[in-house]
Formats: structure tokens, C-alpha cells, sequence
């Protein structure tokens, strides 16, 4: 079964049972038009996430240095949350970068970086509660700039 | 008194396992996301297996048929196959996720290579399951799950703007797809069918008579409500904790450190103790309730109650549940990912359950005296309407939220 579709120069013949294939191919091909560059959207999710990270770590590390948490939580939780920053900071690495976010990107890149340590620093010694209250404003101060950054994208 | 303590019982142990990862995860991720906003998808979920779950026990009492029994009967051979297939794969999933969360709550209380104590999780539970009776397995898994009651506590203690709290109990919507993606998990989490499986094979299991229909009202009714109360709980400590700095949750430990937030290591220890019972009760629940369908579709011996040797099919069945479940999570697969998915993709086969339980509840020829009411069938096919729309909506908005990340 065919459609004559009306053209000034004469017509082009559809066939019907195209139609599925075409309506399969047709997102697959802007999908596939669209990869190959790291874009706003996707770069500001991975920031908040490490904004996220940073902020739960801030909870977890005040926890600690007033001396109400565990010791195995702090490092087993810990390990996953820094896993998580390094994660976040290789994916921004890895994408090919669009000029207009390659600044940003280094920053995140180094903000991950730097709470990744932090978190490292409370899971090696989680009795020292100085260290801790320590931990816990300089992460609070990375999750608020690493929320600032996302909202510049 | 002796039918107070029997629903007592049943109540406390309800409460316990009500919550399972997917409570666990869902409630505390909404509740950071979006604070108190989601909370009346709560007791949307609620009312909605409170509803399913009496129907499903009613059935099982009156007739001595399982609810799986009742979807080859009312829908046909084919129908039941699918949803057979259907749901022991989201049975797998779950039971995986279950398993993964238990191993997850170990290593945070003793920080031993998960690998370890994935095996340790699943001895543990085979050996439970196999030696324990079924009302033990029960009592032990409820009732050590309360140690969640933490939460309650804890939203309190967190002083939440009530008036604020009320008015999320109310309906309302936001136009963000992961508001409707959070929606659909809340009510998915609360109405994952396996809770229904095993809630009628525990009727028959527990020997239920006319008698007890009573007993399977108030257990529906009070068991799931005061359940449903903690996940309210968890929605709360969650947008009190998480809410302002931004935090989203994805990982258990982020559950638990909202409970540490407000009793420091006391509130964490008995919300790690509770969230390992519940998982673990939840994880029991998953293996029967796979073992229950393949034996009732293929017509095997099955339950608990005979002993192993006289269902001998039944209990290779839940066995190697267990066993495919440490496969898959030793993959090293995230328990957390898995059950998001579980959940959503349960919520896709939610009709395939509760059309056949709903037929079955309102025929008279079937049921008798004990068929549905008019308010029971009202409200029944009025939750088979959001049913439909929920598992309509699942699979797409989990692609468009990239599984609640966007």
C-alpha cells in the first residue's frame, strides 16, 4: 500500500509500511545528531550531583565531630560518596567538551577532586573530631560553590 | 483476648513488613526532592493494597484458592503465563535488590567486603526459612523490622511545619516529569504485587477459616496503615534533613543518616537494625512469593506449613530463587538501581494481579455472602483506573528521567 504525496513537481510515492520503521529511525537519527559533545544540561546534572555529595558528606561530618556517629558508617558510607565524586569528576572529563562549558567543567572537575579528599580524610581517621569540623565547613563551602557553578549553566 | 492478641501480633508484624528497599528508597529520595509535596501519594499506595490485600485474603479464606490460583482461573492459561513470566522476573529483581540492600546494611554496621556478606545474607536466609515455622518467620522479620519506628520518632523530633505536612497529604501537581516519576514509585513501591501473593498463600499458610475474614480486614486495614505511617515518616525525616542542603539520596546509607541526624548513633544502629529486618523480611517474602506462583500455576505441593519433603518441588523452587538472586547481585549490579527498577517495572504488570482479584472479590457465584460491597467495588475499580494509569505512564517517564537523575 502506498501514499502519493503531492509535490509541485509531481509526487513522491511513501510506502505505508515504512511509516514504523521511519518513525523508529527518525528520533534514532536526531539522538544520534545530537552525541558527540558534552551539553549544558547533562554537565549541570553532574554538578549538582557533586554539589550533592558534598552536602551529604557536610552532614555526615558534622555527625562525626560531635561525636554521634559510627565509625564503620563513616567509612563504608564514606568510600561510596567519594566513588561517587570520582565517578561524577571522570564522567565530566571523559565527555567531549562544548567551548562555552569547558571553564566550568575544570572547576567541578576540581571541586570533586578536593571533596573526594575530604571525605578520604574523615574515613582514614574518623576518631579525629577536629579533622572532622574541619571537613565539615570546608565541604559545606564546596557544596555551595558547586551549586553556584550549576546554576551559571 | 485471644483474637486481640492474634491481630496485635499480625499488626505489629504488618508494620515491620510493610517497608522494603523500595519504601526505603523512593519515600526518602521524594522527600528530598520535593520535601512534603509527594506525601499523599503515600496514602494513595496505601488505601490502594489495603484494598487488594483484604480482597486477596478474603478470596484465599473463602475459597482456599491463592491469588495466583484465581488469575489461571478468571484470565485463561495464556494470560497467566504472562503474568506468570512477568512476575517472576520482577520477583527475581526484587529479591536480588532485597538481597543487595541486606548486604549493603551489614557492611555499614561491620565493614566487611560486601562480596562476604552477600553469602552471609543468603545463608542466613535460607537457613531461617528453612528451619524457622512461618508465623516465626513472621514475628522475627516484623517485629525486629519496628526497629524503623526510629523514623517516626525522628520525624517528630525533627519538629517539621505541620501545617505544611497537612497540606502535602493533600493532591496536588507539579508539572516536572520526576515529579510524576517520583509519583508513580511512591504508589508503585506501596502496591508491588509480590506483597499480595504472599499475603493470600499466608492466609491459606495460617489456615484461615470464614472465621477469620475479621482477622484479615483489621490486618489489611490497621497492618498496611500503620506500615504506611512509616514510609510517611521516611518521606518526612528525609525532606527535614535533605531538603534544604540539596542532597539526593541514593544510596541506603543516606536513609540511615537521616535517622542519625536526629538521635546521632542510637537513631543510626536501630535504623540499621530495622532496615536490615525489613529487607530481609522483604527478601523471605519475594522467594515465597515466586516459589507460591510457579507451584500454583504448575500444580505442585506447596507451602511452608507441609514439610519440606512432602513439597519438595516448592522448596527447590524458593531455593534457587535465593541462589539466582546472589548471582545477580554479585554482579556487583547496585541493590538501589535494581530496585527502581523493580519497582517500575512491577508497576507495568500491577493490572495483570489485581483485574483477576478485583473479578473474582465481586462475583457472587464465586464468593457468596462474602462478595464485594458497593463501596468495596467502587473503590476497587476506581484504584483499577489509577492503576492503569500509573502502569501506562511507568516506562516512559522512567526513560525520561533517566530513573529519577534528571
Amino acid at each position: 500500500m502506498t501514499l502519493r504525496i503531492q509535490h509541485s513537481r509531481g509526487g513522491v510515492e511513501l510506502d505505508v509500511r515504512r511509516i514504523p520503521v521511519l518513525l523508529v529511525l527518525v528520533p534514532v537519527v536526531v539522538l544520534l545528531s545530537a552525541c558527540g559533545q558534552a551539553h549544558k544540561p547533562g554537565v549541570r546534572a553532574g554538578i549538582v550531583e557533586i554539589a550533592s555529595i558534598a552536602a551529604e558528606s557536610a552532614l555526615m561530618a558534622d555527625d562525626l565531630a560531635r561525636g554521634r556517629s559510627k565509625i564503620t558508617f563513616i567509612r563504608v558510607h564514606g568510600a561510596e560518596l567519594s566513588a561517587q565524586a570520582q565517578h561524577e569528576a571522570e564522567k565530566l572529563n571523559d565527555d567531549p567538551v562544548a567551548p562555552s562549558v569547558k571553564s566550568p567543567i575544570e572547576t567541578a572537575i576540581t571541586l570533586a577532586s578536593d571533596i573526594g579528599g575530604a571525605i578520604d580524610e574523615m574515613r582514614v581517621s574518623p576518631q579525629d573530631r577536629q579533622q572532622a569540623r574541619e571537613d565539615e565547613a570546608k565541604l559545606h563551602d564546596w557544596a555551595l560553590k558547586a551549586r553556584k557553578l550549576a546554576e551559571t549553566l | 483476648m485471644k483474637k486481640f492478641f492474634q491481630i496485635a501480633l499480625g499488626v505489629i508484624a504488618a508494620i515491620g513488613g510493610f517497608v522494603d528497599i523500595g519504601e526505603l528508597v523512593f519515600n526518602t529520595q521524594a522527600g528530598a526532592d520535593f520535601r512534603y509535596t509527594l506525601l499523599w501519594a503515600v496514602p494513595v499506595g496505601v488505601i490502594g493494597i489495603v484494598v487488594f490485600a483484604e480482597m486477596t485474603g478474603r478470596i484465599a479464606t473463602v475459597s482456599g484458592r491463592p491469588i495466583f490460583d484465581v488469575v489461571r482461573m478468571r484470565m485463561g492459561l495464556n494470560v497467566a503465563l504472562v503474568t506468570l513470566v512477568a512476575s517472576l522476573l520482577i520477583n527475581l529483581i526484587t529479591l536480588a535488590a532485597e538481597v543487595g540492600g541486606a548486604a549493603i546494611v551489614l557492611q555499614l554496621l561491620f565493614d566487611v567486603n560486601v562480596s562476604t556478606l552477600i553469602l552471609l545474607a543468603v545463608v542466613a536466609l535460607v537457613l531461617i526459612v528453612y528451619f524457622v515455622p512461618f508465623g516465626g518467620i513472621e514475628r522475627i522479620f516484623g517485629y525486629l523490622g519496628c526497629g524503623l519506628l526510629v523514623y517516626v520518632a525522628a520525624a517528630i523530633h525533627l519538629k517539621p511545619d505541620w501545617h505544611q505536612l497537612a497540606s502535602g497529604l493533600l493532591p496536588s501537581w507539579h508539572s516536572s516529569a520526576l515529579y510524576a516519576y517520583f509519583v508513580v514509585g511512591v504508589i508503585g513501591a506501596a502496591l508491588i504485587p509480590y506483597e499480595v501473593y504472599f499475603y493470600s498463600s499466608g492466609a491459606i499458610e495460617d489456615r484461615w477459616k470464614i472465621g477469620d475474614l475479621n482477622l484479615n480486614r483489621a490486618n489489611a486495614i490497621l497492618g498496611f496503615t500503620l506500615g504506611g505511617i512509616l514510609s510517611i515518616a521516611l518521606m518526612v525525616v528525609a525532606g527535614e534533613v535533605f531538603f534544604a542542603p540539596q542532597v539526593h539520596p541514593g544510596y541506603l546509607g543516606t536513609t540511615a543518616l537521616g535517622a542519625e541526624r536526629a538521635y546521632g548513633e542510637a537513631g543510626l544502629l536501630l535504623a540499621l537494625l530495622g532496615m536490615l529486618f525489613a529487607v530481609g523480611g522483604a527478601a523471605v517474602e519475594c522467594a515465597f512469593s515466586g516459589a507460591y506462583t510457579l507451584a500454583q500455576f504448575a500444580g505442585w505441593e506447596w507451602g511452608k506449613y507441609r514439610r519440606p519433603r512432602d513439597a519438595p518441588r516448592f522448596t527447590l523452587a524458593w531455593l534457587i530463587f535465593f541462589a539466582l538472586a546472589f548471582v545477580v547481585v554479585e554482579t556487583g549490579v547496585d541493590p538501589v538501581l535494581l530496585t527502581e527498577y523493580a519497582v517500575i517495572l512491577s508497576v507495568v504488570a500491577l493490572p495483570l494481579t489485581y483485574l483477576p482479584a478485583l473479578l473474582v472479590a465481586r462475583d457472587k457465584t464465586f464468593m457468596g455472602d462474602h462478595a464485594n460491597g458497593i463501596l468495596a467495588n467502587a473503590v476497587g475499580w476506581l484504584y483499577f483506573v489509577i492503576i492503569l494509569v500509573v502502569s501506562v505512564a511507568a516506562i516512559p517517564l522512567l526513560l525520561v528521567t533517566d530513573g529519577g537523575a534528571v
